[in-house]
């Protein structure tokens, strides 16, 4: 799963593989804004065919924060 | 006041954090003003009772609103709220969420690009107005563009202001009694669906800022507005496309859209600005439905 996470984040961001990791944020990549964020979200939502609640969107803050609401998920 | 705001803003969301620091570096005025507003709304937040903290933590609501509401959006292709009575019943008639949402959206005018753009579009459209005894505002929300008029507009003889929601009134008298009480004997609060409004005469200038997208039935508003409007009158309208929030309701999927209901209802389009949220080309900002705000001078 984190593997498929960090292809994503790579594809959205628009960042080379090594640039992403598991403490990956919008504090470590210069891309991941407002509306990378977004359409990060809705790529995993895609991949992952899940629906991410209010809630978790909230909380989505970091790889780490988004693997914890995706494990929820599955 | 700006140091505080700004270190407290960017600490609690560092996405937004580059959105705001890209426009202040496009657009150095735009740090400028947010100080000159901050310096000005300090004594309306004292009065009441609002900390710069709790200013942040509203826009900070707001934006997380805005994103829920765009995720929906994306997914669904519909505006989250599918009635101007859903609308009212969950936000307008809402003081708690009504007031977040209205101290929210009064920072976004000096945060977001396109807010200031439009804001500063009226500001100067402001100065060339000609007719300007009697005037309406329609849905003054945060105050703000009501306290430029009176800024700016200084012979008027009346201002009418309508807005459906009372939290929205109380703000706007709120802040004109604070920052403008020589004004306030001038300024006439009706709380009523500017549909069923009825007054005794028409109107030289009237201002509608982002009410059209908040209507189930925008053109229906236009015709009334265009009712209300004397001859000679101008008309300064600003709404916006593929611009999710809780509240909206009706979708304009682009400009063109709006630019033919505006020519339906009668007016005729006197200036215009047209201002995506993002740095964009027009093809990424159509296919990803980036919102773009829109304003605009009109005419009979």
């Amino acid at each position: 799963m984190k593997e498929k996470l960090f292809n994503i984040l790579r594809r959205v961001a628009k960042v080379s593989i090594e640039e992403v990791n598991e403490e990956s944020s919008p504090d470590t990549i210069d891309s991941w804004d407002s509306l990378t964020h977004i359409n990060l979200i809705l790529a995993i939502e895609e991949e992952f065919e899940v629906n991410f609640s209010h809630d978790q969107i909230a909380r989505m803050q970091s790889f780490k924060s988004i693997v914890e609401c995706l494990n929820e998920n599955l | 006041m700006k140091e505080r705001l700004l270190k407290y803003l960017f600490s609690k969301n560092a996405r937004h954090k580059k959105k705001v620091e890209t426009a202040f570096g496009k657009n150095p005025d735009m740090l400028f003003d947010l100080e000159k507003f901050l310096d000005r709304y300090d004594l309306f937040m004292k009065n009441e009772r609002i900390t710069v903290e709790e200013l942040v933590d509203a826009y900070l609501l707001m934006l997380e609103q805005m994103m829920i509401a765009r995720l929906i959006f994306l997914r669904t292709g519909r505006y989250p709220s599918s009635s101007q009575k859903e609308s009212y019943d969950n936000v307008y008639s809402n003081k708690k969420v009504m007031r977040n949402y209205m101290l929210g959206l009064a920072l976004s005018q000096f945060l977001w690009e396109h807010h200031y753009k439009i804001f500063k579009f009226y500001c100067d459209e402001l100065l060339y107005l000609r007719k300007h005894r009697v005037c309406l505002e329609i849905g003054s929300g945060h105050g703000l563009f009501t306290l430029e008029f009176l800024d700016r507009i200084r012979d008027f003889e009346t201002l009418d202001v309508i807005d459906i929601s009372s939290t929205s009134l109380d703000i706007t008298r709120g802040i004109i009694k604070t920052l403008k009480l020589e004004c306030l004997k001038k300024v006439n609060f009706i709380k009523a669906d500017v549909n069923l409004y009825q007054p005794l005469s028409q109107y030289d200038f009237i201002m509608m800022g982002e009410v059209l997208e908040h209507v189930d039935d925008p053109l229906k508003m236009l015709k009334n507005v265009y009712r209300l409007l004397a001859a000679e009158g101008s008309f300064y309208l600003t709404t916006c496309a593929n611009a999710p929030a809780m509240d909206h309701v009706y979708l304009f999927n682009n400009v063109d859209e709006i630019r033919m209901l505006i020519k339906e209802a009668g007016f005729l389009i006197s200036k215009e600005l047209v201002v995506p949220s993002e740095c964009k080309n027009w093809k990424e900002i159509e296919s990803q439905k980036i919102d773009i705000s829109y304003a605009a001078l009109l005419a009979k």
